[in-house]
């Protein structure tokens, strides 16, 4: 239970830091603390304590359940495509504007 | 200051009606789940003793294909954004920024890992679905070999253009694959192989699947890895 309010607020966390950081990688940064709270927070609610891998055969334990882990795997790799893609536009955005900074950026897009 | 008082209002807020819902799942049990389900029929539904290998290679491959597919996409949306090497002004591109000096213990250790680091890749997408491992993670591990090998001064450059080309092919046949079995079974996405046969025969999906992810994953990421190394340099 607690280790689930530790996780939850873990992503709390990360969306504050999303809503308040000024600089872009930072913003992915906390992006990716999101993702990763969420792939623990799934993976800890369907913990078994001395459960066994879900690979037969089991040897005595009893297997976890394989399906928020073969979820995760989706989320992970959805997730290095996403960072791969946004690292990739901010540093084309640092090249065109010279800044990372979400508030100089706004305001260069509002005056065009 | 008290805009981000309110926003911590609002996430303590949040938080609190998060952790609300959530005490009802902290005993979830198994019994309950489909994963029950999946323990039990996994192995005679899909060959695949791996179970989490028996979810994304067979019940959900539907969603595992077009996982793949947004490896693609971004993989190709790096290629795009890197195509045109015209750099505006704002930002001098240092002159000498080259390569790098390489050191000789990295050079060499480089070389002696490199064979060994294919074989691990190629060892984890083939057993994927009897241990722990599969396309993605060998994928990966693939990628990372190819990385190194930028070390390597001997070896030419990826041509990425190629490698784009060979990932559309290699996801086009993924989807073929998977299309094979409405012909056989009369059900798209899953095995292709009749239930009677031998799990020992039946597997050859599994296997085939595995290669043809990992080798797309690993081109997908090879091409956003050589792309930043050269935006880099």
């Amino acid at each position: 239970m607690l280790q689930l309010a530790l996780i939850l607020l873990m992503i709390g966390l990360g969306l504050y830091g999303l809503a308040t950081s000024r600089h872009l990688i930072k913003s992915i940064i906390f992006l990716n603390v999101v993702e990763a709270s969420v792939i623990l927070f799934f993976l800890r609610l369907f913990y078994i304590s001395e459960g066994g891998v879900p690979i037969l055969p089991s040897l005595g334990a009893e297997p976890v359940d394989p399906i928020p882990q073969a979820l995760m795997i989706t989320t992970i790799v959805i997730g290095a495509s996403v960072t791969a893609l946004a690292l990739m536009m901010s540093i084309k955005i640092y090249h065109q504007y010279g800044t990372l900074d979400w508030k100089i950026l706004l305001n260069k897009e509002d005056n065009q | 200051m008290i805009k981000k008082l309110v926003l911590l209002l609002m996430f303590g807020f949040i938080f609190i009606y998060a952790l609300a819902a959530t005490v009802p799942l902290a005993d979830i049990s198994l019994e309950t789940s489909i994963g029950q389900t999946v323990i039990d029929r996994g192995y005679d539904d899909t060959a695949s003793k791996n179970l989490v290998a028996a979810i994304l290679l067979d019940y959900r491959l539907f969603d595992s294909i077009f996982e793949a597919g947004i490896l693609l996409i971004s993989a190709a949306g790096v290629l795009y954004m890197t195509q045109s090497s015209e750099y505006s002004k704002s930002v001098p591109r240092s002159k000498e920024a080259t390569a790098p000096k390489d050191s000789d213990t990295i050079l060499a250790v480089s070389r002696i890992l490199y064979p060994f680091m294919l074989l691990f890749g190629f060892y984890i997408i083939v057993f994927g679905d009897l241990s722990p491992g599969g396309g993605f993670q060998g994928g990966v591990i693939l990628a990372t070999a190819r990385l190194i090998s930028v070390y390597i001064p001997e070896k030419a450059s990826e041509n990425t253009d190629r490698l784009n080309r060979l990932e559309k092919i290699l996801f086009l046949s993924l989807l073929s694959l998977g299309l094979v079995s409405l012909v056989t079974q009369g059900a798209p996405f899953t095995n292709f192989l009749p239930r009677y046969l031998d799990p020992e025969i039946r597997r050859f999906f599994l296997v085939l699947l595995n290669l043809l992810i990992g080798l797309k994953v690993s081109s997908g990421l090879t091409i956003i890895f050589t792309r930043f190394v050269k935006e880099g340099r």
